[in-house]
């Protein structure tokens, strides 16, 4: 395994090589540094698969000081869980991600954002930041280097939507969790109007990783379109779930599920890509190779790795009803085609759900997952209706029966 | 509750991040969020009333009136949804004769339903006063919560 080692205290990690890419980075140029993570294809675990190396080399080139880098830990996507269990058992591999990359782009101060359900992680990675102090490994001077850098955890207060970086941005600066209109990016003005540089803490946790071995070597894990290892959250109707890490590319759906126990009960389908904003797929999905290029291929994308097993006794408009709620309820209201379009394609399936449903029903519901993808500010409206359209094309016939 | 709360700002006076911070603190100490504490942060810190509320409304976990003793989230997201959450909630409604987001009459027990508890390992879950409890039924949910009565 190379990110869910069990690592929990100070002395496990360091006896097994902790912090000796931290101390090699030190003594290289910021720009090798980023090299390396491009050289080795990383892309972020935060859902939206951006490269890491080239967001790093953003902010980097931004002349306007002070930067800021922040770790992501507000997970919220529902049937993800991955970045819990990596924070329970091997935090110290993604503060060292965190200051790797702070040192890369020139920031001297992170921030650690943790979702409210979290409070006792948060807690115990607060203690692991002044224990760090007190070893000289944060704060001044780190290994007698010039490069200084400290971290701040902050607990979130439950909000789905403070987990998109700009949303976050705002609630560290202690308002509303509102997503800021892009242009400009937050690479060039993020936090307190400042060049910052966001990664969700999986992404971190592959950092150390890219210095030890070398990005050209990391990036042969893997194969064409996806590189290095993942972790996957795999829940529902499966015998033995919990969290997997496999090489990106190694594995398909079906197997996946078969080394998580194999179905509970007869196979219906799964949700892939996140609970609420992920793709409802069928059988037809299983070969599929967890690859970010088989992915798009397809249509459909891997999103936080997640995969929520379905069986027979899962009622697909059931399902859709759920995350219409969720959304409704996550939606930050700011815009008005997602605060309006949730509320709206939550009454529709509620009504569908309730067997009175109608052809009628269906074009609204579609016209609206239309007016959201286009109108929407930010990526929660515009991927609300994505389970639908799935499940519509996936399980059109099934759908389709109850409708009059 | 003035002392109180300015030596709460203090703790946290050189954060960047101070306004949540200071928030859950404040939450922590005495078990919502009062008015009076607004007012002081407000002065402290030099913002408004009217924007520190703004902001603290946004964020479901903040409360600004006193709620039960305990407090008991049910997930009813979709991992737990599909795994029996809504015959969880549908039987502590029964038993404790509340709905969800209500506290009982006795004062014991809040109860709120979650959009995730990110433990879908466990589905379904609930969590009372921080510590998680997976793999619920039932009985086992009503169990758990008598238990923490006595
Ligand atoms: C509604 C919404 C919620 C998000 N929630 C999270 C989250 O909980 N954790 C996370 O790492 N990224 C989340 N993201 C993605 C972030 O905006 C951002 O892309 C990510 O933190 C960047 O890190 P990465 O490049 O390492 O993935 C969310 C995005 C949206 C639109
Ligand atoms: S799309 Fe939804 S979540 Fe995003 S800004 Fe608009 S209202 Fe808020
Ligand atoms: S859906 Fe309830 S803990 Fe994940």
């Amino acid at each position: 395994m190379i990110l869910l080692n069990d690592a929990q205290n100070i002395e496990d990690y360091l006896e097994n090589g902790g912090f000796k890419a931290l101390r090699r980075a030190l003594e290289i140029e910021q720009d090798e540094i980023i090299r390396e993570v491009e050289s080795a294809g990383l892309v972020g675990r935060g859902g939206a698969a951006f490269p890491t190396g080239l967001k790093m080399k953003f902010v980097k080139n931004e002349k306007n000081t002070p930067k800021y880098v922040i770790a992501n830990a507000d997970e919220g996507e529902p049937g993800t869980f991955k970045d819990r269990a990596l924070m329970e058992k091997n935090p110290y591999q993604i503060l060292e991600g965190m200051i790797i990359s702070a040192y890369a782009v020139g920031a001297k101060k992170g921030f650690f954002y943790v979702r409210y359900e979290y409070r006792d992680i948060a807690e115990n990675i607060r203690k692991k930041v002044k224990e760090l102090r007190r070893l000289g490994i944060l704060g001044e001077n780190i290994y007698g280097s010039k490069f200084s850098f400290d971290i701040e955890v902050v607990l979130g207060a439950g909000a789905y939507i403070c987990g998109e970086a700009t949303a976050l941005m705002e609630s560290i600066e202690g308002k509303r969790g509102y997503p800021r209109i892009k242009p400009p990016h937050s690479t060039q003005r993020g936090l307190w109007g400042k060049p910052t540089l966001t990664n969700n803490v999986e992404t971190l946790a592959n950092i150390p990783v890219i210095i030890n071995m070398g990005g050209e070597k990391y990036h042969k894990l893997g194969k064409e379109g996806c590189s290095g290892p993942q972790l996957f959250s795999i829940s529902g109707f499966v015998k033995k779930p919990g969290i997997y890490e496999y090489i990106l590319g190694e594995k398909t759906i079906g197997e996946v599920i078969e080394l998580a126990g194999g179905v509970d009960g007869n196979f219906k389908g799964v949700m892939l890509g996140g609970g609420a904003s992920g793709y409802i797929l069928n059988k037809d999905y299983l070969d599929m190779p967890l690859c970010f290029s088989d992915a798009k291929k397809r249509g459909v994308a891997l999103g936080t790795g997640d995969i929520i097993v379905f069986n027979e006794s899962v009622r697909i408009w059931d399902v859709l009803h759920n995350i219409a709620r969720f959304f409704e309820n996550e939606s930050c209201g700011q815009c008005f085609p997602c605060r309006y379009g949730t509320k709206r394609m939550r009454e529709i399936i509620e009504k569908i759900v309730n067997g009175k449903g109608t052809s009628e029903d269906i074009k609204k519901l579609n016209a609206t997952a239309r007016a959201m993808k286009i109108a929407s500010l930010c990526p929660l409206g515009k991927s609300a209706m994505t389970a639908y359209e799935s499940a519509m094309k996936n399980f059109h016939d099934d759908l389709m029966e109850v409708i009059k | 509750m003035e002392d109180k709360v300015v030596e709460i700002i203090e703790k946290h006076r050189k954060d960047d991040a101070k306004l949540l911070a200071i928030l859950h603190d404040v939450q922590d100490k005495f078990g919502y969020i009062p008015e009076d504490a607004i007012k002081i942060i407000a002065r402290e810190l030099k913002m408004k009333k009217g924007e520190i509320y703004d902001t603290a409304s946004f964020y479901s976990f903040f409360r600004f009136k006193p709620e039960g003793r305990h407090e008991v989230l049910v997930c009813d997201c979709i991992v737990c949804h599909i795994k029996g959450a809504e015959d969880i909630i549908k039987r502590l409604e029964d038993e404790f004769k509340v709905t969800m987001g209500e506290t009982t009459k006795d004062g014991k027990y809040t109860f709120k339903m979650v959009e995730g508890l990110g433990h879908c390992e466990e589905s379904p879950v609930m969590m009372v006063d921080g510590k998680l409890y997976g793999n619920l039924t039932p009985d086992r949910a009503v169990e758990i919560l008598r238990r923490c009565e006595q």
